[in-house]
Parts: C-alpha cells; sequence; structure tokens
C-alpha cells in the first residue's frame, strides 16, 4: 500500500494487517519509474508475493486550499505529475505479480475530483486522472484476471479545509476515524472473493453526503 | 448544415481557440466566428493555422492566426496578450489542442515519453490556457467562458489509449473545480466531449478500417459527427448568453455512444 505516510493511509495499512494481511507500506511518493518500480518489487519479493495493490496518499501541497492563479509550474508538476506518475509507475510494476495471483489493485482517493473544489483545482484534477486511469486500466486488466477499482473517499476527511472547496454536500457530517475504518473494510471486501464481479466502479464512501450519480 | 439559420450569438466577443488549425478546433473556430466573434486561431504550426484564418476571413469571419505551442507558458500568456490588445478584451478561451494522434499502448510497457506528451498537451494546456485568460474571463463578467475540449473516454476509460482518458478525466474536474472558483464572477466553466470527423479520426480509420463501421453501429444517431456544424454549435452555444447558468458540467456530443453519467 502506498500512502501510509498519511492518517488515512497508516490506518488503513493498520487494519488490513489486524485483518490478517501481511502488509508492505510502500514510498513512491517521488513518482519516479525506475524507484517506484524497484519498492514495488522489493515488497513483493519481501511478501513472497502480491495479491492487492492498494493506491493511497497525496502530496501535501494537494490538501492545501490555493487560488488557481496562484499555483504555479513546480506546484502543479508535484501534485499532478507527482500523482500520476506515482500511481502509473507503481501500478506497471504490479501489473506481472497481479497477473500471476489474479488479484487486484485499489486506489482511494477522495471525492473531490468528481465533484471538484473550488481552490482545489489542481488536486481534483489530479484526482480525477487517478480515478479515470484506474478505469483505463480495468479495460485493459479485466481480461487477464486483474480486478481495478477505486474507493472514494469524503473530501472533507482529507482536505486541509473543506470549506474552501465549496462542495455543497447535503447529507450528513461524517468524518474521523470511522471513515478511515471504511476505506479498509471496503479495501478487505473488494479484494475478497465477495467482490470478484465489481471491476472498474468507483465505491463511494461518505455517509452519502455526495448522491451522484 | 444547408438550409439552417446560424444565429449572432457571439458578436462582438473575442474568442481564441488552440489547436484551432485543423478538425474539432477549426470546427469550432468556423462557427464562432459564423455567429459573430472574433476568432484566433491558436495553432502550434503556421501551416495549419494560417489557412485556417483565411478560411474564416474569406466566408466574411474576423479571425487571426497566433502561433502558439500551449506547452509552452510563454507562448500562452504572449497568445492571451496579444489577443487582449488587438481586440480590446477576451471573453471566450476554448482549450482544444491534442497531442495528436496517440498510438495504442500498454499499460504494462508504456513509458515517460508517451505520458509527457498526453499530459502537457491535455492538462498542462488547460492550467496554462485558463491561468493566462483568467483575468480577462474575469473582467468579461456574465461573458466569460472558459470551455475544454474533453471526450468521452475521460468518463469511460479507454481500452486501447488508456493514459489519454485520464488526462482527458483530468480536465473535467479542473473544469468542475474552476466552475466553482470563478461562479462568483459570473464565469461559466465547462467541458465539451466530441466524437467528430477529424485527421486525427480519419488516420485511425484508415489503419483500421472497420472502425469507422463499428463506430457508426455503436452511436444511436448512425453517424459520426461534423466538427463545424455539430461540436462548433455545442461550443457556440455554450459560449453565448444562453448557457450563462449552466456551469462545471461536460455536455457529451457524439452521437448518443457515451451516456454515462
Amino acid at each position: 500500500m502506498t500512502g501510509c505516510d498519511q492518517p488515512l493511509g497508516a490506518a488503513t495499512v493498520d487494519r488490513l494487517r489486524f485483518a490478517g494481511a501481511q502488509a508492505v507500506a510502500l514510498d513512491v511518493a517521488g513518482g519516479e519509474r525506475a524507484g517506484d518500480s524497484a519498492a514495488v518489487n522489493e515488497a513483493v519479493a519481501q511478501l513472497g508475493g502480491l495479491d492487492v495493490l492498494v493506491i493511497s496518499g497525496w502530496h501535501p501541497p494537494a490538501l492545501q486550499p490555493a487560488s488557481f492563479e496562484d499555483i504555479d509550474d513546480a506546484t502543479f508538476a508535484s501534485m499532478w505529475e507527482g500523482g500520476m506518475q506515482g500511481m502509473l509507475w507503481s501500478l506497471q510494476a504490479a501489473i506481472p505479480h497481479l497477473r500471476t495471483s489474479h488479484g487486484a489493485a485499489i486506489v482511494v482517493l477522495p471525492t473531490t475530483g468528481m465533484t471538484g473544489g473550488a481552490f482545489y483545482a489542481t488536486a481534483a484534477t489530479a484526482f480525477e486522472g487517478q480515478r479515470i486511469l484506474m478505469k483505463a486500466a480495468a479495460r485493459q486488466l479485466g481480461p487477464e484476471g486483474i480486478r481495478v477499482n477505486a474507493v472514494a473517499v469524503d473530501g472533507a476527511l482529507v482536505l486541509a479545509d473543506p470549506q474552501a472547496a465549496d462542495v455543497h454536500y447535503l447529507a450528513p457530517d461524517v468524518t474521523g476515524e470511522q471513515g478511515v475504518g471504511d476505506v479498509a473494510d471496503m479495501v478487505e471486501f473488494l479484494a475478497s472473493p465477495a467482490g470478484r464481479h465489481l471491476h472498474g466502479q468507483t465505491l463511494t464512501i461518505d455517509g452519502g453526503r455526495w448522491l451522484a450519480p | 448544415m444547408a438550409g439552417t439559420v446560424i444565429p449572432r450569438r457571439l458578436e462582438g466577443r473575442t474568442a481564441i481557440i488552440t489547436g484551432a488549425g485543423q478538425g474539432v478546433g477549426l470546427g469550432i473556430a468556423k462557427r464562432m466566428a459564423a455567429e459573430g466573434a472574433n476568432v484566433v486561431v491558436a495553432a502550434r504550426r503556421a501551416e495549419t493555422g494560417e489557412p485556417a484564418a483565411e478560411e474564416i476571413r474569406d466566408a466574411g469571419g474576423s479571425a487571426v492566426c497566433i502561433v502558439t505551442d500551449v506547452t509552452d507558458r510563454q507562448q500562452v500568456e504572449s497568445c492571451v496578450n496579444e489577443t487582449v490588445e488587438r481586440f480590446g478584451g477576451l471573453e471566450i478561451m476554448v482549450h482544444n489542442a491534442v497531442a495528436g494522434a496517440a498510438s495504442v499502448h500498454q499499460l504494462e510497457t508504456v513509458g515517460l515519453d508517451t505520458w509527457e506528451r498526453l499530459s502537457r498537451t491535455a492538462v498542462w494546456g488547460s492550467f496554462y490556457a485558463a491561468q493566462a485568460s483568467a483575468p480577462h474571463l474575469k473582467a468579461a463578467g456574465v461573458r466569460g467562458r472558459l470551455i475544454l475540449i474533453t471526450s468521452p473516454s475521460g468518463i469511460e476509460g479507454s481500452h486501447t489509449l488508456p493514459l489519454y482518458s485520464p488526462v482527458k478525466g483530468a480536465q473535467r474536474a479542473m473544469a468542475k473545480s474552476l466552475a466553482r472558483e470563478w461562479g462568483k464572477f459570473g464565469v461559466t466553466v465547462n467541458c465539451i466531449g466530441p466524437v467528430a470527423e477529424t485527421p486525427a479520426l480519419t488516420k485511425a480509420f484508415e489503419s483500421n478500417p472497420a472502425l469507422s463501421a463499428r463506430l457508426s453501429a455503436r452511436t444511436p444517431l448512425g453517424r459520426i459527427g461534423d466538427p463545424e456544424s455539430d461540436i462548433g454549435a455545442a461550443a457556440a452555444f455554450l459560449a453565448s448568453d444562453d448557457a450563462s447558468y449552466i456551469t462545471g458540467q461536460t455536455l457529451i456530443v457524439d452521437g448518443g455512444h457515451c451516456m454515462a453519467l
């Protein structure tokens, strides 16, 4: 699992271990192809195989609100390129192993990519890019027995200032530990035989705050 | 379309259309000019951009070509500045440019070069176009329009072009976010997801003759869209006052091929 240096990832990987999984925290924050591939291969060697790759975690600037006009190229690159390439290279390295195990890849991201968020344009751009990469991966890897899905968590759980995003949620506020635990439960479900026919889907766990589509 | 009366909803407004040397971009430029807009054909190559602007002028429209590589921040900023200097403002920015016809690729082996080509044109191009035009669109208030040309594959994901679909999906999220951020100025931000007869699609049909028949067969309206009368008309609508209450949306203009939300 990537992104374990952040609260959501850390809590999720702990819960997966508690549920009996052997889980390794991957550091692919750089979005560097060779480094990310090596990290995945090292983890697989340590585990003796790979059944599930969980992609999570965001570059810290992505969580802070910023006016779109104030975003410079370096910040945009760290959020957009870092997020996308981090996912792409780690997924790429995991494909041969997941093919062998008929395993699953799961990307965890905030709902902000689907809703859009004022002052979170770059973050939303990266989150939605990752979600659609998940769908493309599902189309290409499904015939090889690799399932690919996304878990969308409430933006309020992740963003530093969710109010700034100006997303008008209608449903009750659910944040904190309950939401974090839900991610692990969903990952466990998606990786299990019970989730075998779910493919290319985005499962939103936000307590019903955002109900489209 | 023969016999159709084209409204002049964009009279006196100025529009920049990136990638307007051919295909969908040219169709949008021609239609916006026909509706009365001053059109800037922002093309990477003068060889396509100049004849496109000339064609529009010959048809009675107002158009100039400004050679612009959308992956270069300075060139996008220069294009916007030159446009404002020439026409006195900028109401409509359409980022349409795409990185040519992407070739079929496999996720397992695709390299950084393919990624960067797609990412730079679609996403960085949107970033530069939106940032450079922002002060002028805000100054235009309720006439300010940012339109990003995306793709149905940005919603559905693509089996053959897996890295093309995420850059197109990412544009939708950028548009939704900016729609929220700029709404208080009256500026609308939307996307169009077209399927149209373009040089890129023609090339794809040539290398795979069955593709044309298959695409038409899977399209409820039974034909491939026209860049000007189908896609251009949708863009002109979004740019007009008729669409001033529509923002953060993706208009899929593909004959009904993709019906996903």
